[in-house]
């Protein structure tokens, strides 16, 4: 498969923005999502009032996140589910490939699902024995494609329409088409067979009520409910942050989340899941297990400024508006949450050390503070996160540079001279080439504005 | 009014019309301008690349410097500056010595355009200028300052210009301080938006609030052969 | 009111509303129009009335289906337990009727909803919810027929839930 890492980002990017079809993609799906927004969000007089309201809750539900995640388990627990605990990765695939070995499964269904990405659990349960099939229509096109996503709504946002069919034609010997209803029509039979044949259903989690044990979980395709509905045992993954205090908190995340991800009033379906069924004889699965993952989050909770990053409904906003998404796209960031999102909560779940390029893939021009549905205050994020990195992985050129910098700008003498220095330093300088290969340098002025300087 | 000029080190030593500019704009509004040869940087590329400490030393020695000042303002030519300026009491949180004086000076320190505008209520300052022109909003001006309508009334009322909204007058230049040079084929892809906007709004001039974005933009139309020339906002309410 | 703007809410995204005093016989144009081979339908009594004065030609029907055997049907419906104004959604619960395959499964959906049922906002229904009892083991809101725009941006309606859905608003319930 052919993943990229975090760690070449300048190489990644280099390349997307080599593809033009790519940034043909990009613009289009960027703008679209944008628009959207912009106008589902100009739609309700009281947006603001909303983000501000989310953000409350959101804050309020991290700062007693032990307690909420308690009293969820709690009341998940009393109708029947069970909660389980993974402290990483490692520990949530395990419980999960043994919860489906254990009941002889072999075939899972899946719902889209960001924190089994972050898991890589598809790889675990396949080296388990078990054929796992991403349903949400961009999923499965990309597990076709033996890809990941690229966006955190819309996963198969880079490919055209012909390359769909190119490979559904290869995969799934399909004739070949380039009409988008009919590619999809073609998914919908292929996937119904897994469904009716499925023993596992596996699906993520938008929000969790801490008060009723509710599981929501938001789509527009019917994925959802069908991986939640048919198989005889349902298991939701969910990173720990995703718990709301009271079922009434709902009601302001729902109005966010669809507008300031696709620009929808609602999406079409709402899927609130407590517990399992109350008779043998009723709809729905046998059993329900929720996987709370940990995975580095309490390390983000741990700090005043970071613990904002908790607060992300994953909505992509932030991915659409950001300047630097807009023209490489999400798989140049090598990570799995791409965008300013990514940026910031990938150096934090999967250390600094390889991730370290990311902080630094922004202009800080803000946009995405401007879009966050919770208010997340990115640019703030991103300057914190550069204040970690650099005085331990800075290049020693760049931490000498800036200690010499910060020698001259202590002292208006030193000052002066390295402005006359600089002249002649800008022909030289590295710095310089990175800048004149697109674009032209205005020259130092032969006199600067406190030579000119005249007291009135 | 008496104001303390904060020149920034960008136009001080690149492009150094548009503190003269600036000066002049002011003094012809009535304020009394003061400039402390002694001020260097606002500490906006140690902060904004990671280099913390080396920002907070340059940024004590910035409040030093102004909070000497008997000047009712502080303006600056830069939206971003100003707000580097307004980042320091983040810079200094839990210092309980330095803390409220990077607040105070904070306070008193204006971009030129909300200057104008907010505190000394001007929205015409005399200046004539012929030709079609266009606004580009600079990030850190708009978002962190909310400086949206502020430069727009000034140029509404500069005789003689016609003023064009371009598309996504909002949206970045690509230029972010070092992330010009640390990505700089990112940069100029985000740039090249820029400069197509400019470019379909049919205009003589762009102007923004902010020298840095005016370096990016105007390197990339001259490197392309543009007549489109680039103006900071003070040059323009100099003019005529 | 509520009726008028609900089927207005439903039409903006792409369903189908009809708001009658004669259920049966809207109900009856829908089935002679669609001509469905095999129908599903829900456990609801009002439900099984209604299809026994309507009494279509099919090969099946089916009453409230199991996961195996749900596949096969082309119509499928059910009654909502109460509806928003302001989305043009329905609010299915699970522990007043069997309709959660029977709404999903099948092609085509026909709801049937009491106009007094119709809430006008979103917090209104789900206040209800709430309301004097425990939520029931599954709630599903459903706003129009299935919907993505996973290739390209091209909406295509119908990927893996009902390509129409169908609301009959009875005005007397």
């Amino acid at each position: 498969m052919n993943r990229l890492s975090s760690e070449t980002f300048r190489e990644n990017a280099r390349a997307a923005l080599a593809d033009v079809q790519l940034r043909g993609a990009l613009k289009n799906a960027t703008s679209l999502f944008g628009e959207r927004r912009k106008e589902a969000a100009a739609s309700l007089p009281n947006w603001e009032e909303l983000r501000t309201q989310a953000r409350a809750i959101k804050d309020e539900a991290l700062s007693h996140l032990d307690q909420y995640l308690e009293e969820f388990k709690r009341n998940a627990e009393g109708r029947g589910a069970v909660v389980h605990r993974a402290r990483d990765a490692a520990e949530a695939n395990a419980i999960i490939t043994k919860l489906a070995i254990d009941r002889h499964a072999k075939i899972v269904v899946k719902s889209k699902s960001m924190t089994t990405e972050e898991t890589h659990l598809n790889t675990a349960l396949e080296a388990a024995g078990l054929q796992v099939v991403e349903t949400d229509l961009g999923e499965y096109i990309i597990q076709l494609a033996n890809e990941t996503p690229s966006h955190i709504i819309a996963p198969a946002i880079h490919k055209t329409r012909r390359q769909v069919a190119e490979l559904f034609t290869a995969e799934l010997g399909m004739p070949p088409t380039d009409d988008v209803a009919q590619l999809t029509s073609t998914a919908r039979a292929t996937l119904r067979d897994r469904f009716a044949s499925a023993d596992v259903g596996i699906s993520g989690v938008n929000f969790a009520v801490a008060e009723t044990g509710t599981i929501v979980i938001i789509e527009n395709e019917g994925n959802i409910r069908l991986t939640t509905s048919l198989p005889r045992i349902h298991l939701a993954v969910m990173g720990i942050e995703k718990v709301v205090p009271r079922f009434a908190d709902l009601d302001v995340f729902l109005k966010l989340l669809p507008r300031s991800g696709t620009g929808q009033r609602l999406t079409t379906y709402q899927s609130f899941i407590t517990g399992t069924k109350r008779e043998a004889t009723d709809e729905g699965p046998e059993e329900l297990h929720i996987v709370l993952l940990d995975n580095g989050r309490s390390r983000m909770l741990a700090h005043p400024v970071t613990r904002q990053s908790l607060a992300c409904i994953r909505c992509g906003a932030c991915l659409n508006s950001c300047p630097v998404y807009q023209q490489i796209g999400g798989h140049a960031y090598g990570s799995v949450y791409p965008g300013p999102i990514g940026a910031v909560i990938t150096p934090q779940l999967m250390g600094i050390e390889k991730s370290s390029q990311l902080p630094y893939a922004s202009s800080l021009c803000g946009a995405c503070r401007d879009v966050c549905p919770v208010k997340i205050d990115i640019p703030q994020l991103l300057l914190h996160l550069r204040g970690e990195i650099a005085p331990r992985q800075g290049s020693v050129a760049e931490r000498v540079a800036f200690k010499i910098w910060a020698r001259v700008m202590m002292s208006p003498a030193l000052y002066r001279m390295s402005s006359v220095a600089g002249r002649i330093m800008q022909r030289v300088m590295p710095l310089s080439r990175a800048w004149t290969n697109g674009r032209d340098l205005r020259p130092i002025e032969s006199r600067s504005f406190r030579d000119q300087w005249k007291d009135e | 009014m008496k104001v303390a000029f904060f020149v920034t080190c960008l136009v001080d030593q690149m492009w150094s019309s548009i503190g003269v500019s600036s000066v002049e704009v002011l003094r012809r509004v009535g304020c009394e301008v003061e400039f402390d040869k002694r001020q260097t940087c606002c500490a906006q590329p140690a902060f904004n690349t990671g280099y913390l400490e080396e920002a907070r030393q340059v940024a004590r020695r910035f409040i030093q410097i102004f909070e000497e000042s008997d000047a009712d303002a502080i303006v600056s030519p830069s939206g971003s500056c100003t707000a580097m300026v307004h980042h320091y009491p983040q810079l200094f949180a839990g210092d309980p010595h330095w803390l409220p004086r990077a607040e105070a000076v904070a306070a008193k320190t204006h971009e030129l355009s909300s200057f104008l505008i907010r505190v000394l209520k001007i929205e015409d300052v005399g200046a004539s200028w012929n030709g079609r022109l266009t606004w580009h909003d600079a990030c850190h001006g708009l978002r962190d300052l909310n400086i949206r309508n502020e430069p727009r009334t000034l140029i509404r009322n500069v005789r003689g210009a016609e003023f064009v909204e371009m598309d996504h007058a909002d949206v970045c230049c690509g230029f972010g301080g070092t992330f010009s040079v640390k990505y700089p084929e990112i940069s100029v892809a985000i740039l090249d938006q820029k400069i197509d906007a400019i470019e379909r709004a049919n205009v003589h001039a762009v102007v923004s609030g902010d020298a840095s974005c005016l370096m990016q933009i105007g390197g990339r139309l001259s490197r392309k052969g543009s007549k489109v020339r680039v103006m900071h906002l003070a040059e323009l309410l100099a003019a005529g | 009111m509520n009726s008028a703007d609900f089927k207005e809410s439903v039409e903006s995204v792409d369903g189908h509303c009809i708001v009658t005093t004669d259920v049966t016989d809207a109900l009856q144009r829908i089935l002679t129009d669609l001509k469905p081979q095999r129908i599903a339908i829900s456990d609801d009594v009002r439900v099984r009335h209604l299809l026994h004065d309507v009494n279509p030609e099919v090969e099946e029907l089916g009453v409230a289906p199991n996961a195996h055997d749900i596949f096969r049907f082309d119509v499928g419906i059910t009654s909502a337990q109460a509806a928003i104004a302001e989305t043009g959604t329905l609010v299915l619960d699970s522990a007043s009727e069997r309709h959660r395959l029977v709404s999903l499964v099948p092609p085509v959906h026909i709801a049937i909803v009491n106009a007094s049922t119709i809430c006008d906002t979103l917090s209104d229904a789900l206040a209800l919810l709430r309301k004097d009892k425990e939520i029931s083991p599954a709630v599903t809101f459903i706003t129009g027929p299935s919907r993505t725009a996973d290739i390209e941006l091209t909406l295509a309606i119908g990927v893996h839930g009902p390509q129409e859905l169908y609301v009959i608003v009875d005005a007397t319930g």
